[in-house]
């Protein structure tokens, strides 16, 4: 699909459809496929309403329609009891409705799944309920007749053919701005709060604004269609605004394709058409329609436009097999490669000898990684002494319990400014627990976190990244349904600042930020040797590699302080080698700390300056790698020893 | 106070149709995790079915049912092949829109076959009151709290005592567990969605003589008995019951007492205040949430 978006495709497409579009008004034999079609645009628009909520946003809801009766009952009431123009109408129904987008968004947020899908439908079914039953405003049953059409001054669109363009302008305009949006910083970080809310959160994703907008989006282009379509039927009732006007629409979307951009119009025209052309089956034609829905879904489960894309991404694949080829070649010299020549030199040690380096790396460190070393070999920085440097992340009792479980406990922790420091404990010692503090995941019980000299313990993730705290994650959590670029790119959110505004008009600001966001994002992808593969999806990279795209977008946050969190788990020797390497050159060459919790000691010896360990949340011991290594009660918590609770209360 | 307990009566009666209704919803969220949007198709398909049987067919009224029972059971079967098993491996919102796929189908078979006009059925009481002195009870409102009634003990006994009951639950509370276990999923859900049909389709049998039978009589039904289900508590079976109850009477309660107009809108109050007291429901989440 991507490589439909082309410029060349774009001008063909202007050329080809706009010409085409225009004079649809004459190709059409009858008045009434004209009405219809002046229908399917306006539902289209509420469907691509629809699509920055369930497409964009991933969450199921049940209130289009309500929005859709929303804006229709305000902009008929402000056209013909309140005697305003039609423009007052519009305006007053987008307002209205993006306040109930805010209203609705907001207290749902805290609901997760199916209770928010129930939270939006019993919100839709009490709106539809009080345009009903609220008669001195609403008219009630009896709806709202002698609605004006639409006009803007001199400006009038009192017939279909007439209607049609304006219609057509919206649709146009709706379509524009989902494509705009889609590219845009907004739109990664709400697909990525789709994917996985708390890997984006993680990453600086403000996840709450971007829910939010995404239901007052929704609400926005509803009430845009609800005005549209009280001037143009110039009657509107209650029930036209029912919970199946609402399914119809995810049905529509559904069929055409969730989060495309084309896929709301083509399922929407696709469904409002349909029952016409099944007309030859006379008696039976509604119940084909409900079983054509069913077959469309099972034959086409991404919608008709994921389908086409699909289909047309395969003939691609296989007419420009060659440039495919030479990509891969390109692949291979990419920085860090993972072919099979690097994965033979890698055999052997973890420390042995390697050919395959990294452009990325410095001459010294070049000489360094040759050299041989050994299992024991000292780190390759002096540990700055205790207290010399001032410290960038400081903890001081730091407490977190679970109900009774206590799983940290009063943890004081300082690590210095350009550190990399280990900390390892037997399973299940609180490790991940001691990030997920860090990080923000969870809330400490009691005592106090400080970044670069700030509190941050009552931040929340999103914040801290903005703070400089980055991470990944154990069990890898990238945006499965976002390419390996866009994953990084998405982390770019707490860095950059365009707006909506920006998004849809194109500005220069958003223009020129968007480079900068694809420069580095590419940066981060080439510094872990990934930049041949920013166009795959995560889930087509192997193992190993989905780890350095996880730590590509925690480097593209620009943190000063980086938590890995067990990033070797799963590599292969070459792989381990090659992390060690990555992790050596981020924390020279870019001065950034790192913080890693590793279970293999050799990966722990060779980075780390200094070492804590934890053993039931709590520190033992802290040091150098082979101080740590000595250390009696080290050994004693990872092997047992008989004197055990003696030693423990030592 | 007789009017009192007249009213209690026929809502605990409407309650138990919605109770039934919500509960074929739930062993369909348990056991295949979806919402089914057709459920209340069942019951207007029970009710223009037993119609057909014994009133144009003249067939007696047992014989009816049982025959109702087999087709709609049979339904559920074909429904599970058409509409759920080719899109399992898709997510649930694409499931959802193909059971509303398959109730639009429903409904117009329906008008089709029967018509647009609404149709009276009597049996098996007709339409006469019984006088109990100073208060007068509908006999139909009295079959259906004993079926219903039955139908739960029913259940009961099925799920907790037979085997292939008890397959079907492992199968609702852990699908994976259950196949390595050898359980024949694929079975077990398709045998959930006879069965929820089938009861839908009861449903419609015990409704019907209290109204008259018309295409829009499942939306009306359905929509009341998801609420049901959810003021009961996601996957509960005894919460569906609650929960049918629960708007069964509240209904019946605010029509006599508030207004008649605004009747169908307190079962919306309840369920969001429901949703905002208790967002997990009466009887809360029987089955953990896949993250």
């Amino acid at each position: 699909m991507r490589l439909l978006a082309g410029r060349s495709h774009r001008n063909l497409l202007i050329v080809a459809v706009l010409p085409a579009a225009l004079a649809l008004p004459w190709l059409f034999p009858s008045a009434y496929s004209l009405v219809l079609l002046n229908m399917a645009l306006m539902f289209s628009v509420v469907v691509l309403g629809l699509n920055f909520v369930y497409g964009f946003g991933g969450i199921f809801s049940l209130a289009q329609a309500a929005f859709w009766g929303i804006g229709a009952y305000t902009s008929a009431l402000l056209t013909t009891d309140a005697h305003m123009s039609f423009p007052v109408g519009l305006l007053g129904a987008v307002l209205v409705t993006s306040l109930f987008g805010v209203i609705l968004g907001v207290p749902t947020l805290k609901l997760r799944s199916h209770y928010l899908t129930m939270a939006t439908l019993a919100f839709g079914e009490a709106v539809r309920l009080v345009l009903m039953n609220t008669e001195r405003l609403t008219h009630g049953a009896n709806g709202i007749r002698g609605i004006p059409p639409a006009a803007f001054g001199p400006l009038v669109f009192d017939t279909p053919e007439r209607f049609y363009y304006l219609n057509l302008a919206v649709v146009l305009a709706a379509i524009l701005f989902t494509v705009r949006f889609r590219r845009s910083r907004l739109g990664r970080a709400l697909e990525a709060t789709r994917d996985d809310e708390l890997a984006a959160a993680a990453t600086g994703v403000d996840v709450t604004y971007c829910r939010v907008l995404a239901f007052v989006l929704s609400a926005f282009l509803a009430g845009v269609a609800g005005s549209l379509w009280a001037a143009f039927s110039s009657y509107i009732s209650p029930e036209t605004f029912d919970l199946f006007s609402t399914i119809r629409f995810v049905a529509m979307l559904l069929i055409g394709g969730a989060g495309t951009a084309l896929g709301p119009l083509v399922g929407t025209v696709l469904l409002t058409f349909l029952p016409e052309w099944l007309r030859f089956l006379e008696a039976y034609y509604m119940a084909i329609y409900g079983l054509s829905i069913v077959l469309m879904l099972v034959f086409a489960p991404k919608g008709v436009v994921g389908l086409v894309g699909s289909l047309v991404a395969g003939l691609l694949q296989r007419s420009v097999g060659e440039t495919g080829r030479r990509a891969d070649g390109e692949r291979e010299q990419s920085p860090l490669p993972l072919g099979e020549a690097d994965r033979r030199a890698g055999e052997g040690s973890l420390t042995g000898p390697e050919q395959a380096l990294t452009p990325t790396l410095s001459q010294r460190e070049r000489e360094e990684d040759t050299a041989p070393r050994t299992q024991d070999s000292a780190p390759s920085l002096q540990h700055p002494a205790p207290g010399a440097q001032p410290s960038l992340l400081s903890a001081s009792g730091l407490t977190i319990a679970f109900g009774g479980l206590v799983a940290v406990r009063s943890v004081d922790l300082s690590v210095a400014e350009g550190e990399i420091r280990g900390i390892i404990s037997p399973n299940g010692s609180g490790k991940t627990t001691l990030l997920n503090l860090v990080s923000g995941i969870y809330r400490p019980t009691a005592g106090h976190l400080q970044m670069a000299g700030e509190r941050v313990d009552g931040c929340s993730p999103s914040t801290r990244v903005q703070r400089g705290i980055a991470r990944t994650f154990q069990n890898i959590r990238l945006f499965p349904r976002l390419t390996v670029l866009d994953n990084v790119k998405a982390a770019k959110y707490s860095r950059t600042r365009a707006g909506l505004l920006g998004t849809f008009l194109q500005t220069g600001g958003t223009v020129e930020e968007e480079r900068r966001i694809e420069k580095q994002a590419l940066e981060a992808l080439a510094f872990v040797g990934l930049a041949g593969r920013a166009s795959d999806f995560p889930g087509d990279l192997p193992y190993g590699q989905q780890r350095l795209v996880e730590i590509a977008r925690a480097l593209a946050t620009e943190p000063r302080l980086l938590l890995l969190d067990e990033p070797a788990a799963g590599m292969s020797l070459a792989e381990k080698q090659r992390l060690v390497r990555l992790v050596r050159a981020l924390n020279r060459e870019r001065g950034i700390t790192v913080i890693v919790i590793e279970h293999d000691m050799r990966i722990i010896s060779g980075l780390c300056h200094q070492v804590t360990v934890l053993n039931f949340g709590e520190i033992i011991a802290e040091g150098t790698p082979q101080e740590v290594r000595d250390n009696p009660s080290v050994i004693e918590a990872y092997l047992g020893r008989r004197s055990r609770v003696r030693a423990r209360t030592r | 106070m007789e009017m009192l307990l007249q009213i209690l009566v026929s809502g605990l009666a409407m309650g138990s149709i919605y109770g039934l209704v919500a509960l074929g919803f739930v062993l369909l969220v348990n056991a295949a995790d979806i919402i089914n949007f057709a459920q209340g198709e069942f019951v207007m398909l029970g009710a223009f079915l037993v119609y057909t049987f014994a009133e144009l067919w003249g067939l007696p009224f047992l014989v009816a049912v049982l025959l109702v029972v087999a087709v709609m059971a049979l339904f559920g079967l074909v429904m599970e092949r058409v509409a759920y098993r080719p899109l399992r491996n898709t997510n649930a919102v694409t499931i959802i829109i193909s059971t509303l796929g398959i109730s639009v189908f429903l409904q117009n078979v329906a008008l089709r076959s029967w018509g647009s006009v609404p149709q009276y059925f009597g049996q098996p009481f007709g339409r006469q009151m019984i006088d109990l002195g100073a208060i007068r009870l509908v006999p139909q409102h009295l079959l259906i709290l004993v079926v219903a009634a039955l139908l739960v003990l029913l259940q009961h006994w099925f799920f907790h005592k037979t085997r292939i009951g008890k397959l079907m639950r492992a199968t609702a509370q852990d699908k994976q567990t259950a196949r390595l276990l050898g359980v024949n999923i694929g079975l077990m859900t398709a045998l959930t969605f006879a069965l929820a049909s089938a009861l839908g389709g009861l449903a419609g049998v015990l409704l019907a003589p209290t109204f008259y039978i018309s295409v829009e009589m499942g939306v009306r039904v359905g929509i009341k008995a998801f609420v049901a289900s959810i003021i009961g508590g996601w996957g509960s079976i005894p919460g569906a019951m609650i929960g049918g109850l629960v708007i069964g009477l509240v209904e019946v309660l605010a029509a006599a007492y508030v207004s008649s107009l605004y009747k169908d809108v307190f079962a919306f109050v309840v369920l969001i205040l429901v949703l905002v007291v208790m967002p997990k429901g009466i009887f809360g989440e029987k089955v953990a949430q896949k993250a």
